[in-house]
């Protein structure tokens, strides 16, 4: 999968990935985030 | 065979209505099956139809429970349903409580039968010992699987029908036990399980026993005067003061103490702490329990190759297993790197 | 779909949410089957895409407590064969 280009849901989780860190990635591999989220999962 | 009306419990979450900060939720009644509920319906088919919901938020229910008691008792008073089911809550705490609130209440209390859902270790399925719950495991991904078997059941209890052996049906035993009478005679069942267990055949034992886990003792010593052995002692042999202040029961820590260059272990510099016997002789004389001169006395006489320079020391006395099994491996661990060849380890 | 799921239970159970269908009925997305393409943030073949200093400012902290072998594989496990 080429994120080159391509449109991202960024879903984090407090514990794990926070959605900001996953969007800050994608974007510098060169994709579009159009959903960030960071939940709790319960 | 007319169809089998249920009432359903959720909680917040399994209702689709939010997380944690939906916990609050007082009891609301919704109309046919919501959230999960909806694969429960799926699962029914044609013969059963959920005809409403009674969603609980978790919070609300563990801080309020008789209001929400009360609640659930006037929604089923009113909707009248033929069976109720509860969950799945998996591991849930407040959720397996509520649901064996709510079938309580509708079973117990109401005469309408119902069926729960819970993981084995849910607080929820030790609340009421006639609850009947699926048992399911933590993971909220077998939904699917678990609401098939919740749902046979229900309509099972929906339609009148006695519930058969908990083992069979797949629902936890409540130690209910019926009597009844058996194909064959308890002496014919006996000898054929006999007859199964000696040749090896598997069999079903009519009572459920306790079993022990079988500790497998290690492979026999044949080199003990030329071996290297430890002592380890678990009577709460402790340097004077206590420095690593060892705990008098319940150990979940054990220490080495060095032993090189002693022929005994002497009152003035040893100390017992342990908690479940008198320790006063042993603090008079500290090889009762660990029983260093006799050890030394056997290396003179070359009875046994050496001793390991270190002792090693907890108190093991309502010790968990678990613990005593984790300091267990750690002290062979250590043994085996050093190339000791045996533990002896001295009883109290 | 990228996901930061901290284990690989809670990795499967989103990973189904959007290709096959929420498998706990919970939500809006039960019976429901996106087959959206999905990956776990901190699986090789994504990871390594991320610019370098942006990937170790971001994820540095997370891959020291998370096992990422073990998401991605759970992860992946759901793409291809669907459980």
């Amino acid at each position: 999968m080429n994120l080159q280009g391509k449109r991202v849901i960024a879903l984090g989780e407090r514990d794990g990935v926070p959605g900001p860190a996953i969007a800050a990635c994608a974007r510098s591999a060169g994709a579009s985030v159009v959903l960030e989220m960071t939940h709790c999962f319960v | 065979m007319s169809k089998v009306n249920i009432v359903h419990y959720l909680n917040q979450f399994f209702a689709g209505l939010g997380g944690e900060e939906a916990a609050n939720l007082p009891i609301e009644v919704r109309d046919g099956a919501i959230g999960a509920g909806r694969l429960l319906q799926r699962h029914l088919g044609e013969r059963g139809s959920v005809i409403a919901t009674i969603v609980g938020g978790d919070n609300y229910v563990s801080e309020h429970q008789d209001a929400a008691v009360d609640a659930v008792h006037r929604a089923l008073a009113e909707i009248k349903p033929t069976a109720v089911v509860a969950g799945p809550a998996f591991d849930a705490g407040r959720y397996g409580v509520a649901c064996a609130l709510v079938d309580h209440a509708a079973t117990h209390d109401r005469g309408i039968p119902s069926v729960a859902a819970m993981y084995p270790e849910n607080p929820g399925a030790a609340v009421f010992k006639d609850v009947v719950v699926v048992p399911t495991g933590t993971n909220p991904s077998e939904m699917d699987p678990i609401m098939a078997k919740v749902a046979r059941l229900a309509l099972k209890l929906g339609a009148g029908e006695e519930l058969g052996p908990a083992s069979s049906e797949g629902y936890l035993p409540r130690g209910i036990r019926r009597p009844g009478l058996r194909e064959k005679p308890g002496y014919e069942r006996a000898l054929e399980m006999l007859k199964a267990k000696v040749t090896g055949q598997p069999y079903q034992s009519e009572m459920q026993a306790i079993r022990y886990e079988a500790v497998r003792p290690a492979p026999a010593l044949r080199q003990i005067a030329s071996g290297t052995f430890a002592l380890i002692t678990t009577g709460g042999i402790v340097p004077k003061g206590n420095p690593d202040r060892l705990v008098r029961g319940g150990s979940k820590e054990w220490f080495r103490y060095s032993t090189a260059g002693l022929d005994r272990l002497d009152a003035t510099d040893w100390d017992c702490v342990h908690r479940g016997f008198y320790i006063e002789s042993v603090k008079q004389n500290p090889n009762y329990v660990l029983p260093l001169d006799a050890a030394r006395q056997l290396e003179r006489q070359q009875e046994i190759g050496g001793l390991y320079p270190w002792f090693f020391s907890t108190s093991g006395v309502g010790t968990a297993i678990l613990d005593a099994k984790r300091m267990g491996e750690q002290m062979a661990s250590e043994l085996r790197a050093e190339g000791v060849d045996g533990a002896i380890l001295v009883a109290t | 779909m990228l996901l930061g799921t901290p284990t690989p239970d809670s990795g499967k159970l989103y990973a189904q949410t959007v290709t096959e269908g929420d498998p706990t009925w919970a939500g809006p997305l039960a019976g429901l089957a996106l087959r959206l393409p999905v990956y776990h943030v901190l699986e090789a073949e994504i990871r390594e895409q991320f610019a370098s200093e942006i990937a170790e400012e971001q994820l540095a902290m997370p891959e020291m407590v998370l096992d990422a072998r073990e998401l991605g594989e759970a992860v992946k496990s759901v793409r291809e064969t669907g459980t």
